[in-house]
């Protein structure tokens, strides 16, 4: 079943710095909407807003025309991904997976270096190991919307793979809204992809955006630079 | 599988600021036994005082649960589980414990 995830008139403002200023997104089953920024841009209040944990002086936040208005999301319709860890070091990863619903022989197929881990707990594993987890329960739960920031963080390249192959089977079911500083990564998986710049989100069309937006400044020619040194 | 999510939740949650928590009431409890044999005037201020230290020492781990570890409360949000309605269950159980601690010191001894 198609849902749709409207989000407009987003404004926040800090003193007189705008941090956001009329954002308006949308995002939707089977879409994935990879959203790029500076550091400080208003990214992570951007997606902290649309979960509702950042109450705003203008805002509109609604899952088919439904507006959500409660700090505390039903988990069917939104969970989010922080870009630090959330999940209490003390749990076991069996508690984890069962509390978020998803199935650990799934997992273990996905990540075999995981098999035997079922009874340990968070604390004992390595940040990029306790980020894979985190991920991987966020986006395999049921839900109508999945918004991850920064999921590639402490991710080695194998894995950053990994979580994108399962992005790309996941969005099947549900719509998702991604941001990371990896723009490669994100620009791979997304289906439409934004810019936030000025308190605004900018459409990009092709990469050439991306520089004339600077965010990122003249790659081929960084490119060439490392060739030449090799 | 809801429910039993909840009181995981709940449990996991208490643990979090539990030991401080219960070494309060039993602080508590512990003046009260030692003053019990006292006049009821005595005993009375013991339970002004306590009532008040335990409040005060509540409102303290209220805070520096939020100030240190907010990271977590998107764990509970995620579940399900609302963190205000944690707060609620974990700092009443915390303080019906202070309560039977104080009766259990007073009718110890």
């Amino acid at each position: 079943m198609m849902h749709r995830l409207d989000i407009s008139n987003l404004r926040l403002e800090y003193g007189f710095r705008r941090i956001l200023w009329d954002v308006s997104l949308h995002c939707e089953t089977g879409k994935v909407v990879g959203l790029l920024g500076r550091n400080g841009s208003g990214k992570t209040c951007l997606m902290k807003a649309v979960y509702g944990e950042l109450k705003l002086q203008e805002q509109y936040v609604g899952i088919d025309g439904r507006v959500l208005l409660t700090r505390e999301r039903s988990p069917e319709d939104m969970r989010y991904l922080p870009q630090h860890h959330f999940i209490p070091p003390g749990l076991p990863v069996k508690r984890v997976f069962n509390d978020f619903g998803v199935d650990f022989d799934r997992f273990a197929v996905d990540f075999p270096e995981f098999g035997k881990t079922y009874q340990r707990r968070i604390q004992t594993f390595s940040s990029g190991e306790r980020r894979i987890i985190e991920v991987y329960v966020v986006l395999a739960s049921v839900s109508t919307f999945c918004i991850l920031d920064e999921p590639f963080s402490f991710l080695m390249p194998l894995h950053v793979q990994k979580i994108k192959e399962i992005i790309c089977r996941e969005k099947v079911t549900k719509g998702i809204m991604i941001t990371d500083h990896y723009f490669e990564d994100v620009i791979d998986i997304s289906d439409e992809l934004f810019i936030l710049q000025g308190g605004k989100t900018w459409r990009v069309q092709e990469r050439a955006d991306l520089e004339l937006l600077e965010y990122i400044k003249d790659t081929d020619g960084i490119q060439n630079r490392r060739t030449d040194a090799e | 599988m809801r429910v039993e999510c909840i009181l995981r939740s709940c449990i996991s949650f208490y643990r979090m600021y539990m030991a401080p928590a219960l070494v309060v009431s039993f602080a508590c409890g512990g003046i009260m036994y030692a003053y019990s044999i006292k006049a009821p005037a005595v005993i009375g201020v013991i339970i002004v005082a306590t009532f008040w230290f335990k409040v005060a020492t509540m409102t303290f781990f209220y805070f520096a649960m939020k100030r240190k570890a907010w990271k977590f409360f998107y764990y509970y949000k995620n579940v399900g589980v609302s963190v205000r309605w944690l707060w609620r269950m974990t700092l009443s159980f915390d303080f019906l414990t202070y309560v039977a601690v104080l009766f259990i010191g007073y009718y110890l001894r």
